[in-house]
């Protein structure tokens, strides 16, 4: 992401540009010496520079990339659950295991923008059955309050959007473990969710 | 030498490449909440004026980033590549650089902010004179006290005399969120009174807008819109739905240096705050169109005339049961306005 402060328009004056890139990286050598340290690695080799960036914050089910086509998500809960996933080279399991250790990466899809989902199931007596990490398109994500109603084995389907992904970096939605439940209401069956 | 724009954004790329040099911007030390605010001052072409913009933290409803319209010519790299791409798959023509454009917000868009004023320059918002007396009296939007600290002072509501003293001036203006959403349609024709002819035609329907996605949108002054009250308010058309639901996210304060100012309306070194209304994601959820109600039609069964007049009455009954029965539809299936909730 190239700031517009250095970003060239057609017509614009070059020098000004150079100058002020040239005076951000001077600043960088003032950085000050702690945990912060980026490692760069390029093809011409591995460059470490300290940045003044501040600590990540790990929230419940927060959506990260592992490497450029496997996503993770941290521990969270839905109604007190840990939802589960199914790593690209694995079986479905829990998010987290009962050590704390992290489930493996899933595979992420190639086509975008894809959207992270918790896919929810409740049984016919709306109690929740199941809670999977699935990757979906936008336009499958319900309007809120909607649900899919199976007639076949009479579930209630409904997808919790976690984290949003245009191109390479997700935009994260929720930032808490949630609570959700299903009901009917005239006619339609619907599920919400909110923060718990 | 002469460096064409391209060649030079094609080197900061490679730098970031190949170099120990990443572009990135530092955020606060807080983690930056949805529709946080940045402020920039953006010079225009010419070098001489500039606007005031401000790129917002990505924000979502119901898991899809919001959307500003703005120039393609100011578009980001990244952003310029999706539409440039999406053409190309869509055999659609590429944008000019003065077309306008959707840029989502995890794209970096910004906003250009349009402003009103506060204080002892600001227009009233209504006006009233008392005949006897010759007093002419304004209302004004009152100055917030965090800014009257400041210098800034309320205006005078006399508008024959002289204007407030003030230390300093305040602008503002809006940032608000918008839901297109399914509204009410409300189309009612009323005839000249005629024996055979309708009087009153009531065609209730439901706009579905084409876009469901969210965008935010700057605007100097947000007024909450007030729901109809009245069942008249539909009858004659007072109350029109506008499909879409919208939520005031923040307020941009532009606060000038103390005056006297060399140019005021060059608000290039005007101090910017950010007072936030909204610090979450969003889900929006509508009412549902609830089910129409069970009617009882009405009916009058009173031997007129032997008999003779009663297909007459039934007729008559018979477009009033009509016309109640719209009516109803249209109490039942006005609030289509939605909510929002964070999460």
């Amino acid at each position: 992401m190239i700031p517009a402060e250095i970003e060239a328009k057609s017509g614009e004056k070059i020098l000004p540009k150079f100058r002020k890139l040239v005076a951000w990286i001077d600043s960088q050598r003032l950085a000050s010496v702690d945990d912060r340290v980026l490692v760069n690695t390029t093809p011409n080799g591995t460059f470490v520079s300290m940045v003044d960036r501040p600590p990540s914050i790990v929230t419940p089910l927060l959506v990260r990339l592992s490497g450029t086509n496997s996503f993770s998500v941290t521990e969270g809960y839905i109604n007190g659950k840990l939802p589960q996933i199914k790593p690209s080279t694995g079986q479905l399991q829990d998010i987290v295991d009962p050590d704390g250790v992290p489930a493996p990466p899933a595979k992420l899809p190639e086509n975008r923008p894809i959207v992270i989902c918790v896919k929810v199931v409740f049984d016919k007596d709306f109690k929740l059955q199941s809670s999977e990490i699935v990757a979906e398109k936008p336009e499958k994500i319900l309007r809120g309050g909607s649900a899919d109603y199976s007639t076949a084995d009479k579930t209630v389907t409904g997808l919790i959007p976690l984290a949003f992904m245009r191109s390479n970096r997700f935009v994260q939605f929720v930032s808490h473990n949630l609570q959700v439940r299903a009901y009917l209401h005239n006619g339609s069956h619907r599920v919400i969710y909110w923060p718990a | 030498m002469k460096y064409p724009a391209k060649i030079w954004n094609s080197l900061l790329r490679k730098a970031e490449q190949y170099l120990p040099v990443r572009f990135d911007y530092t955020p606060p030390s807080a983690r930056p909440h949805p529709w946080q605010i940045r402020p920039v001052w953006r010079k225009q072409k010419n070098g001489k004026s500039g606007d005031w913009h401000g790129i917002i933290t990505p924000g979502a409803v119901n898991g899809v980033p919001a959307f500003i319209k703005m120039l393609y010519g100011n578009a980001t790299f990244e952003a310029r590549e999706r539409i440039r791409l999406d053409a190309v798959a869509n055999k659609k023509t590429l944008p000019k650089d003065d077309d306008i454009v959707k840029i989502y917000l995890d794209e970096d868009a910004e906003l250009k902010m349009s402003f009103r004023s506060i204080g002892s320059d600001a227009s009233p918002d209504s006006v009233s004179g008392d005949a006897g007396s010759g007093n002419v009296t304004g209302v004004f939007e009152k100055v917030p006290d965090f800014f009257k600290r400041l210098g800034v002072a309320d205006a005078n509501t006399d508008l024959l005399g002289q204007p407030a003293e003030t230390q300093r001036l305040l602008k503002a203006c809006d940032v608000v969120l918008n839901q297109p959403r399914v509204g009410l349609t409300n189309d009612v024709s009323i005839s000249a009174a005629a024996v055979d002819t309708t009087l009153v035609n009531i065609n209730p329907g439901f706009f579905v807008p084409p876009d469901r996605e969210a965008s935010v949108t700057a605007t100097p002054k947000y007024v909450s819109q007030e729901p109809a009250l009245t069942f008249a308010d539909l009858l004659f058309q007072r109350f029109i739905d506008t499909p879409t639901d919208r939520l005031h996210l923040s307020t941009f304060y532009l606060l000038s240096p103390q005056l006297p100012l060399l140019d005021p309306s060059n608000l290039e070194g005007w101090q910017p705050y950010i007072k936030y209304n909204c610090h979450h994601n969003l889900v929006h959820a509508t009412q549902q169109i609830e089910r129409r109600a069970e009617f009882v039609p009405l009916s009058l069964v009173v031997p007129l005339a032997g008999g003779v007049a009663q297909p007459l009455i039934n007729y008559i009954l018979a477009e009033n049961n009509f016309f109640a029965q719209a009516a109803l539809d249209f109490f039942q299936q006005r609030k289509l306005n939605g909510k929002f909730t964070a999460v």
